[in-house]
């Protein structure tokens, strides 16, 4: 039976040329390839090769930050956080950088928060401890703690959040090396990786598509995402743009609106935060149907004066977006046409082609989470996620793909983001009404 | 007598129906205070407002009994809203009616006569000796009064007058030795949070910075605008007299749709601080301390009454004779008897014996009391004799007024119990049998003393017992 199927299998090889390989698996050779594996190889590779230049260019950066040594301020919007602010606390109190204010704003809990951030503040481990009594949401928490900061860069943390020891330093360096930066992106890794299944495979996911991905935007000048868990940004330039708009998420909307007055965003893979990814598939998929709508919602509508030539059209741009909607949307949906199109065209020889389709991708997610690993600063401990590697293409290739098809499928024809308790309705009625 | 003025005599004799010498003084720069003992009753016109609580403050503050237990009433056709008067004097009148300040003069004296002398010594407090005097001869509890001059904002008029005014500590610790000693029965009045470092009671409550203490401090509502979610003090959207959003422009019209209020935040105008929750400070007017809320000092107002062992000590105060234990024969006064009670405590402790102790009260009211005259002294000698006879000398017994404790060493609770039972009826009979015109309960309770016990709550324990039987 087994070699009766191995036989059936060679002489596909054999019977096929590459072009007709190429043919069948065109989604695959022609889209995702050159983009994820392609792009990734260059990148890491010309990072490998300059180090020694950017380590350098680092370095003063680093002499002139210290020279400086301004003040910052670090805000922590969010609901019941309480549990959190303890250890958030200490995580700071071990960074190398040590200038700054930290401003905390409970959102409205109704938990411990207010008693926990009080203490706190009391003891001076907070600098400002905001308590509002009704909730407003993320952004509007995160206005107030900026229209109260006095530094010179915010960082934006998630309470959750913990650091490694020069990740604040390090967010910073960029606004000293780089020119024209108005925010910085630190880099998320996944804590409880070892909790469950799920984690692992988000683990990994951080990895091989969100960290690299966005090494190779920021290199190419198109990264548009800074995560809500740890940013930095220009205090200057924040509060002329009037800080974060209502919406599904915080993350997507803030840096396209620094991008829009011609700014600058840079992805600071040194900058190492560490954050629990959900346990869950139920409670991943609640997460990523909010950041896909959100997707949908600041890319093709709030924003999408992008795409027009205009007063402020910038190619860049233009091609951050192009790209972002090209392989999250269109090639999303381009993908099941792809799924019809091998069972239309190989319908004998399914049982081969799927298996040899889930071979490459396979291939292709070791590839790639090897040539991450190059560039980590745990890649001891982040090579135990090797043996989770098999499963990334059942994760990414259906599991994720159906989840973002839902999400755009709701929040194009139903504006469902809308509807979001992650909003409080007051806030959210008015977003729909202005079409925010 | 002094020389009469010519139309209005300063100190005028008042004719009455009783051989009584009661004056009215109007001119109290002519009142001699060597002559005030000579006097039943002094009545002061209080046309002279000042001059009147000037003297009666006077012949209050005095230790000699004649002058400051002197009755004294004062004259005023309208009516007088100092209670320190109230407190000082012996009543107020708007007309001079003899027959009630005759009987009034009846009633101090009666009371005086039972007064024992005492030669002063350094163990005797004459002035809480002449507290509880005062108040025994008078019947009359004793309160606070609201004073601004006085630094808690109150003061006990006649405790006040011989203490220095100025040291608030002294009144507080005076009254509450006497409380704690029992003297007096404490009812609360009022409760005064007062400057942790000078008691004083006029205070400043002040919200401040809590990091510079600065109270210079302005509060702001935080607004919300929800379409843009820009989050500021409201000083942010004030236009005019429109609320403008700073970072959409849009006006804001209507709180709870297109905004709303979620917090206040103060802030420090010198230091340029915001913050929300700032301290609550009390600043002294008197010396300047700053005190925390927790740093008050909590001091409770109470009205005063006198209680058995009051008129006890009033009568013949603790230490005022060598022969202490002599006041009646067979008893010790109740404040050694309060000494043996300890040491009996500290001895059953090391003999793991417990002892017993019992009250025994004849429910005589001031009614009964009143009515039986001058044989009243010669009951409470019977009840006394009557104590003393079915006890045995291993008891040791006191008494205060109508209330006779015995202690019984290394007795057990029931076996005192049944003592204290066939007390209480045979003392019952002897009443029924001496008084034909009242009925007179006998009520009593008994305590055990164990290791554990604490000799104030025995006692406490013990007179709520009587009160319950
Ligand atoms: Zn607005
Ligand atoms: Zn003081």
């Amino acid at each position: 039976m087994f070699i009766e199927y191995w036989e059936t299998f060679v002489l596909y090889w054999h019977d096929k040329d590459t072009l007709e390989i190429i043919r069948t698996f065109w989604f695959f050779f022609i889209l995702e390839l050159p983009r994820f594996l392609l792009f990734d190889f260059i990148i890491v590779v010309s990072v490998i090769f300059n180090r020694k230049s950017i380590d350098r260019k680092r370095q003063i950066a680093r002499k002139l930050l210290w020279a400086e040594m301004p003040l910052i301020s670090i805000i922590v919007p969010g609901k019941n956080e309480g549990p959190h602010l303890y250890k958030l606390v200490n995580s700071l109190k071990e960074q190398t950088y040590f200038n700054y204010e930290l401003i905390v704003v409970d959102d409205g809990s109704d938990d411990d928060t207010p008693l926990i951030g009080r203490d706190l503040e009391k003891n001076g481990m907070i600098h400002q401890f905001i308590r509002n009594d009704v909730r407003g949401g993320k952004a509007s928490a995160a206005n107030l703690a900026l229209r109260y900061t006095k530094g010179k860069f915010i960082v934006h943390l998630d309470a959750d959040t913990s650091f490694d020891r020069d990740s604040i330093e390090n967010i910073l360096l960029p606004f000293y090396y780089g020119e024209n930066i108005g925010a910085v992106g630190g880099n998320i890794k996944v804590r409880n990786y070892e909790d469950t299944f799920c984690a692992s495979l988000q683990a990994i996911e951080y990895i091989n598509s969100i960290s690299m991905g966005r090494i190779v935007a920021s290199e190419l000048g198109i990264y548009r995402i800074i995560s809500g868990a740890f940013g930095a940004f220009r205090t200057d330039v924040i509060k002329r743009l009037g800080g974060w708009d209502i919406g599904p998420g915080l993350d997507g909307d803030i840096t396209v609106k620094f991008r829009k007055i011609g700014y600058k965003i840079h992805f600071e893979y040194k900058a190492i935060g560490l954050t629990n990814a959900p346990t869950t598939f139920k409670a991943l998929s609640k997460q990523r149907l909010r950041w896909s709508k959100s997707l949908i919602r600041f890319r093709l509508k709030k924003h999408s004066d992008i795409y027009l030539p205009g007063r402020n059209f910038s190619i860049l741009n233009f091609v951050s977006f192009l790209e972002n909607v090209t392989y999250d949307v269109i090639l999303n949906i381009l993908w099941w046409l792809y799924i019809i199109d091998i069972i239309m065209h190989n319908s004998q020889m399914l049982a081969v082609v799927i298996p040899l389709k889930i071979a490459m991708y396979m291939a292709m997610d070791f590839i790639q989470f090897s040539l991450f690993l190059a560039l980590s600063e745990r890649a001891r401990k982040e090579s135990k996620l090797y043996l989770y590697i098999p499963a990334m293409v059942f994760y990414n290739s259906y599991y994720m793909r159906f989840v973002r098809t839902l999400a755009y499928f709701k929040e194009i024809f139903f504006d469902s983001s809308y509807k979001d308790p992650w909003n409080p309705a007051k806030t959210s009625v008015k977003a729909l009404q202005n079409k925010l | 007598m002094n020389k009469p003025n010519e139309g209005k005599a300063a100190i005028k004799h008042i004719e009455s129906d009783y051989d009584k010498e009661i004056v009215l003084v109007s001119d109290f720069s002519a009142f001699d205070m060597k002559k005030a003992p000579l006097y039943d009753a002094v009545i002061l016109d209080f046309t002279d407002k000042k001059g009147c609580l000037e003297l009666l403050k006077t012949i209050r503050s005095s230790f000699i009994e004649s002058i400051y237990l002197l009755p004294i009433f004062v004259l005023s056709i309208i009516e007088i809203k100092d209670d320190e008067i109230g407190q000082l004097s012996d009543g107020v009148i708007n007309n001079i009616q003899t027959d009630s300040i005759n009987s009034f003069i009846e009633k101090v004296k009666v009371k005086r006569k039972q007064l024992k002398p005492f030669t002063p010594s350094p163990e005797i407090d004459k002035n809480l000796i002449k507290l509880l005097r005062f108040s025994f001869t008078r019947e009359k509890s004793l309160l606070p009064v609201k004073d601004r001059h006085s630094v808690i904002g109150y003061k006990y008029p006649l405790i006040n007058l011989a203490l220095d005014s100025k040291d608030a500590g002294a009144e507080m610790k005076a009254i509450t030795k006497a409380v704690e000693e029992g003297f007096f029965s404490a009812k609360f009045i009022d409760r005064m949070h007062l400057c942790g470092k000078c008691y004083s009671g006029f205070l400043n409550y002040k919200e401040v910075d809590p990091e510079t203490g600065d109270a210079h401090l302005e509060t702001e509502n935080i607004i919300h605008h929800f379409s843009c979610a820009y989050m500021g003090p409201e000083s942010d959207f004030v236009r005019e007299d429109k609320l403008i959003c700073p970072k959409c422009t849009k006006t804001l019209r209507h709180i709870g749709v297109d905004y709303d209020k979620p917090s206040v935040m103060y802030h420090s105008i010198e230091s340029d601080r915001y913050f929300q929750d700032p301290e609550m400070k009390v600043e002294c007017l008197n010396c300047g301390h700053i005190n925390d809320i927790e740093g008050l000092v909590q001091y409770d107002l109470f009205e005063l009454s006198l209680t058995d062992e009051g008129i006890d000590e009033a009568i013949q105060p603790t230490g005022s004779q060598s022969a202490a234990d002599t006041v009646y024969s067979g008893y010790i006064t109740y404040a050694t008897f309060g000494t043996f009670l300890r040491f009996e405590i500290e001895r059953v402790k090391s003999s793991q014996k417990n002892s017993s102790i019992g009250l025994l009260r004849p429910g005589i009211t001031s009614e009964i009391e009143n009515d039986l005259g001058h044989q009243y002294q010669k009951l409470i000698e019977e009840i006394s004799a009557f104590v003393v006879n079915n006890t045995t000398a291993s008891h040791i017994l006191s008494r205060s007024v109508n209330s006779f404790f015995i202690l019984m060493p290394e007795t057990p609770l029931d076996k005192c119990n049944m003592a204290m039972e066939k007390m209480k009826k045979s003392l019952k009979t002897l009443l029924e049998n001496n008084v034909k015109d009242h009925d007179i309960e006998v009520h009593a309770s008994v305590r055990e003393i164990t290791p554990n016990s604490e000799y104030q709550s025995v006692l406490n324990d013990l007179r709520a017992g009587i009160l319950k039987d």
